[in-house]
């Protein structure tokens, strides 16, 4: 019989503030973290918008550099909803792009490995299982919470605690900036007039576990990824790695992964990032699972931002809600869709009727494509 | 207890050169190249181009000519390689091209092309591209206490079913040191196989899976093992 891998923890800090209720409460009334840029104003970025944590948030945490501070907080509210499990059999991966980068960009001590922000919040939590990094682009979160499921099914962690975490600074925001990527405006993912992404920032957590008395409700059953080799930046316009992503998930969930059916996912979580590229790849591949038209479909860029190595787990918060309320979220910024037909996105929230499995997926740079399945 | 993977090849890069299963062993001073090489160094080595080697940094290059000089191309067939994953540790991450790409930020033009290449994943993507290898790909980000990790990932990707093949390894590419950072230059790689999937061995696995796991550069040390009677 195969280990089930349960949710036992959530934490969140994002563009809406701490905790997963604002997070989950800011997304299913619309609002938009998405806001003129002011904490980031001090250098100069192609677009005026960004979704960067409240700054009462960062000032109420001021003294830790602020990916230590809030992967930290959204660690400890994990930790405290899984009823305060035993460090010393935890372990911790982490999912960022770039980790700290004070000392590349400034006179600060983080040099951009997500390594050592890792061991920084396992000895702050005092951890005693394995410290664990993955660097793989916006695709990091999920890819993460794959690595972590394989050791917790394979027994050699009892229980393991993910974090995604990444910070906006002038070093990320006019690295998208050159490559042509930010909208100047509010993200339209999806969109006929799209133009690219809207960045994001702050850090998400869920505790994965064995023991399925301590679950929340759900359980990740089917985790896959692959990689387009296609370009090193550009997505497979036909999807190629993503179909073998979500196709690996959903065996590994058990389903029919060659051919599924609205029966067998009952809503999709899109990566959606708004570049015209990426959603139209995005829509191709999920049409050609799906036998051209797809299950309900939403992602959740325009309102988050994209929150690059934070966004798989940022994401996955929001999947677990919508299978908690049977209520998909809205599309954030899409009013035409753009896309192709077959995708079923909508601008509006709408209710899935018996909804219990889930299907997120997500993307990265260097053709890194992921998938994981989540049931009630 | 039985070998817990098959080493199907393996590639070194280092300061003195290129070497690995393919057979291939070559200086840097015997190329007439500084470490790394040139533009035409990838042909020179393994007989086809590399329409991008000179633009790419360190890290990356370090990565492709390690891999080649596995001879991947040669053992695995295209169906393998859709079987194929990735998995690559670093502590020093893309630090050389961090470092080039900030200092452009206080200039008049901000250096697009290399903003991808500060994550060490894509480094991977050019790997996947070049052999078209479409498995999971993961990208580790490591400090000592944590070497040999992507050799654990790699086996669990095999036990679990979810690669029949995985290139495992470690690359380090930095000129300058930085910080309480090193200056380095290596990459070792290994490919390994499911092993049910009948294919010779290149270097025997070494002794109980656990104790080579728990070997910090397990990697150096089965380098070093396959090279020993060349």
């Amino acid at each position: 019989m195969t280990t089930r891998v349960h949710i036992a923890g959530r934490g969140a800090v994002t563009g809406y503030g701490g905790g997963v209720t604002a997070l989950v409460d800011g997304v299913w009334s619309g609002r938009r973290a998405v806001r003129p840029r002011e904490r980031t104003l001090d250098f100069e970025a192609p677009t005026s918008v960004a979704a960067e944590v409240p700054r009462a948030w960062c000032d109420a945490h001021a003294g830790d550099s602020l990916p230590l501070a809030f992967a930290l907080d959204a660690a400890r509210q994990a930790l405290a909803e899984a009823g305060e499990p035993d460090r010393a059999r935890l372990g911790l991966v982490l999912a960022s792009t770039k980790g700290d980068l004070s000392g590349v960009v400034g006179d600060g001590d983080g040099l951009g490995q997500p390594a050592r922000l890792a061991r920084r919040v396992h000895d702050a939590l005092g951890l005693g299982g394995c410290c664990l990094s993955v660097s793989a682009a916006c695709a990091s979160g999920l890819v993460a919470l794959s690595l972590a499921a394989r050791r917790v099914v394979c027994g050699d962690l009892d229980a393991a605690l993910v974090v995604g975490v990444d910070q906006l600074c002038r070093f990320i925001m006019q690295g998208f900036g050159a490559l042509h990527a930010l909208d100047p405006e509010a993200c339209r993912p999806f969109d006929v007039t799209r133009r690219g992404i809207s960045l994001g920032e702050g850090a998400a957590a869920v505790l994965l576990t064995r023991d399925a008395a301590r679950s929340v409700g759900v359980t990740l059953t089917g985790w896959g990824s692959a990689n387009d080799a296609y370009h090193a930046i550009r997505p497979d316009p036909e999807g190629g790695g993503l179909l073998l992503a979500t196709r690996a998930a959903l065996r590994r969930a058990g389903l029919p992964h060659e051919a599924p059916t609205h029966a067998d996912v009952h809503l999709l979580h899109l990566h959606g990032t708004g570049t015209v590229m990426s959603d139209d790849a995005e829509a191709v591949g999920l049409a050609r699972l799906f036998g051209g038209a797809t299950p309900p479909a939403a992602g959740s860029k325009g309102h988050t931002g994209h929150t690059l190595g934070a966004a798989g787990l940022v994401e996955t918060l929001l999947v677990l809600e919508a299978l908690h309320r049977g209520v998909l979220h809205g599309n954030a910024g899409l009013h035409e869709r753009g896309v192709a037909e077959g995708l079923d996105v909508r601008p509006e929230a709408r209710a899935i009727a018996g909804a219990t499995r889930a299907l997120k997926v997500t993307a990265g740079f260097g053709g890194v494509q992921a998938a994981a399945v989540f049931e009630t | 207890m039985s070998a817990p993977a098959t080493i199907v090849g393996l590639g070194v890069v280092d300061a003195s050169g290129v070497r690995g299963s393919s057979g291939v062993c070559a200086a840097w001073d015997a190329l007439g190249v500084d470490p790394l090489g040139s533009g035409r160094t990838y042909r020179a080595l393994f007989g086809v181009a590399h329409p991008t080697f000179r633009r790419l940094d360190g890290g990356t290059r370090a990565l492709l000519l390690a891999t080649a000089a596995t001879g991947l191309e040669r053992v695995l067939s295209p169906e393998q390689r859709d079987r194929t994953a990735l998995v690559v540790e670093t502590e020093r991450g893309s630090l050389e091209t961090d470092l080039r790409f900030a200092a452009t930020l206080d200039g008049d033009l901000v250096e697009g092309a290399l903003f991808p290449f500060t994550l060490a994943n894509t480094s991977l993507g050019e790997v996947a591209l070049q052999h078209e290898l479409r498995g999971p790909s993961l990208c580790l980000s490591i400090d000592a206490a944590e070497r040999g990790a992507s050799l654990a990932e790699a086996l669990a990707l095999l036990r679990d079913g979810e690669a029949d093949f995985v290139l495992a390894g470690r690359v380090e590419s930095l000129p300058e040191p930085r910080g309480d950072l090193d200056a380095a230059l290596a990459c070792v790689v290994v490919l390994l196989a499911r092993p049910d999937v009948r294919m010779p061995a290149v270097v025997a696995w070494p002794g109980d899976a656990c104790d080579v796991l728990d070997a910090p550069d397990v990697l150096d040390a089965l380098a070093a093992r396959l090279f020993a009677g060349r």
